[in-house]
């Protein structure tokens, strides 16, 4: 039924019902996303166009529009005109977790994970930047303690910290250390060239790998409001484990938004 | 324990009334202001709350219960019991590396039955259609195609329940292959494509696989993505695909989208 409503040539909306117009002509849209002949990137027709068949005003076009956008369906572009979203963001960046954490780039390079994700957008190391800093001594979460090893509760040090691309947020992380290791540069708000898994190594324990779990949800009103994210986009929920053979000497969570990363990784078939 | 349901329902809407009792009560649990051992409102307060029916309200709460949300007591109420158990994919490109040895006569359920089966899930395969249909621009792209070429793809459907559990399968993962036609011959278009499935099959054409690309994206599922995963409002998913190579040449796209609150990605990343 939604089908055959999108395809009428001449879509009329009922001043008649109660539903408001300009819900209607929102519904109007919808369908026509909703059924693919709309499809992300594409262009809804203008306000102008949709005054002219709907026999309206900009003011009821223009609501229709932002009931869409709340919904997370569209996006404007100032003085180009509405698209229908994108599911990733064309300036996504390209996280690579087979080569973002490879010791050639933080021993040798100097560079951070973060820095090597930047690169993927041919962004220099300059784009990332931390902001909302925070270093701390916590109780260890739940999930934090058992990847650590430790006791639910052990105090361990944390770094907080929200991570832009230029000017758009992309991540909110925690990495939480036990506090023999948090010691010297790695208790510091900047924790020099390489980042916290250069220090680590410093301290004698060489890092031999990472298990890095992904989860998808919806974002809480906190995390929503620090990313500016915009409606319906859900987040990344990571936690990552960093070992020095068997033993457990980071734990780092993270919340990133879904629609500003790309995750790809390369397997050799034997 | 008494909790609001802020929002009233939208008689209006298309969606069923049960249906959006269920998505603020989930909504609730899954953003943690409902925890676990919580006790969700009776019938009666839902009725009173919400002006809904007695009927209505139970098969709002039923669908939580049935999504692993929730558990009724007998004489005590329904319980928040949290999100339902995730199954974790652990290096899903890497376990396929050993399908030259896979053998046995359950090849529809592919390679990660045994991994779901030792995490404590029942695992149900079902094959949605074989097919050969025109891909859009993302599949396009993979495979090295124009967009609109007709390809050979197989679409199936995994269900998921705790084992041991009451419970009925919950829709988990849709799974599309997409073959090229020329390699799309022989048991590639069978049901069961043999020992070694589809990637044996595909080598012993003559296409040696050499690597594997794989990319995951986080987002919102579009409508025919929540009607046949029967998703609650406001539950994302995972689109997971991966790209078969035989040196240069992609030679199967494959594209599953995973129910978001049921599955995780485990990777274990060598720091050299």
């Amino acid at each position: 039924m939604t089908a055959a409503r999108a395809n009428r040539p001449d879509a009329m909306v009922d001043p008649t019902r109660d539903r408001p117009v300009y819900k209607q002509i929102a519904d109007w849209l919808r369908d026509m996303i909703e059924s693919g002949e709309l499809s992300p990137g594409d262009k809804l027709p203008s306000e102008t166009e949709l005054m002219r068949r709907f026999g309206n005003t900009r003011t009821t076009i223009r609501r229709a529009f932002s009931t869409l956008a709340a919904e997370g369906r569209v996006r404007a572009e100032r003085g180009v005109g509405v698209f229908v979203k994108e599911v990733v963001r064309d300036d996504a960046l390209v996280r690579q977790p087979y080569d973002r954490l490879a010791r050639h780039h933080y021993r040798d390079e100097g560079r951070s994970a973060m820095y090597i994700d930047a690169l993927s957008q041919g962004l220099g190391s300059d784009a990332v930047r931390q902001d909302r800093v925070q270093l701390d001594e916590v109780p260890a979460p739940e999930r934090v303690a058992a990847r650590l090893k430790i006791e639910p509760g052990t105090t361990v040090f944390r770094r907080r910290r929200r991570i832009r691309m230029g000017e758009l947020p992309t991540q909110l992380s925690n990495a939480y250390l036990p506090l023999d290791l948090a010691v010297g540069q790695l208790r510091e708000e900047r924790t020099g060239d390489g980042g916290t898994h250069a220090r680590i190594e410093e301290l004698g324990y060489p890092l031999t790998h990472f298990v890095e779990n992904l989860r998808v949800r919806m974002p809480d009103p906190y995390e929503s409001h620090a990313l500016r994210l915009e409606a319906g986009v859900p987040v990344v929920d990571l936690i990552q484990t960093a070992y020095s053979e068997t033993t457990p000497v980071e734990c780092f969570t993270a919340v990133i938004a879904g629609d500003r990363y790309v995750f790809k990784y390369r397997v050799e078939a034997s | 324990m008494v909790m609001v349901i802020d929002t009233p329902i939208d008689r209006s809407s298309d969606r069923p009334a049960y249906k959006q009792i269920a998505d603020r009560l989930r909504e609730l649990i899954d953003s943690g202001r409902v925890r676990p051992g919580d006790r969700l409102p009776s019938e009666s307060e839902l009725m009173s709350e919400t002006g809904v029916s007695r009927a209505t309200a139970r098969r709002g709460l039923g669908l939580l219960i049935n999504e692993g949300r929730a558990v009724a007591r007998t004489g005590e109420g329904v319980f928040a019991t949290g999100q339902p158990k995730r199954l974790v994919n652990r290096d899903p490109a890497r376990t396929l590396t050993d399908f030259r040895e896979m053998v046995g006569a359950h090849q529809l359920q592919g390679p990660n039955a045994p991994a779901a089966r030792n995490q404590g899930f029942d695992y149900d395969v079902t094959l949605r259609t074989l097919e050969e249909a025109p891909v859009g621009p993302d599949i396009a792209k993979h495979l090295g195609v124009d967009e609109g070429t007709i390809v050979f793809v197989r679409r199936r459907l995994v269900r998921l329940r705790p084992t041991g559990s009451e419970l009925a399968f919950r829709p988990a993962k849709l799974a599309d292959s997409y073959i090229p036609l020329e390699i799309a011959r022989g048991r590639i278009r069978d049901e069961r494509t043999g020992p070694g499935g589809l990637y044996a099959r595909i080598e012993e054409q003559g296409h040696a696989l050499t690597h594997f690309r794989e990319e995951l994206v986080f987002r919102m599922p579009g409508p025919r993505e929540s009607h046949l995963l029967r998703l609650g409002q406001g539950v994302p998913v995972i689109q997971h695909t991966r790209i078969a190579f035989s040196g240069e040449r992609p030679v199967e796209c494959f594209r599953a989208v995973l129910a978001g609150d049921l599955h995780e990605f485990e990777y274990r990343i060598d720091a050299e």
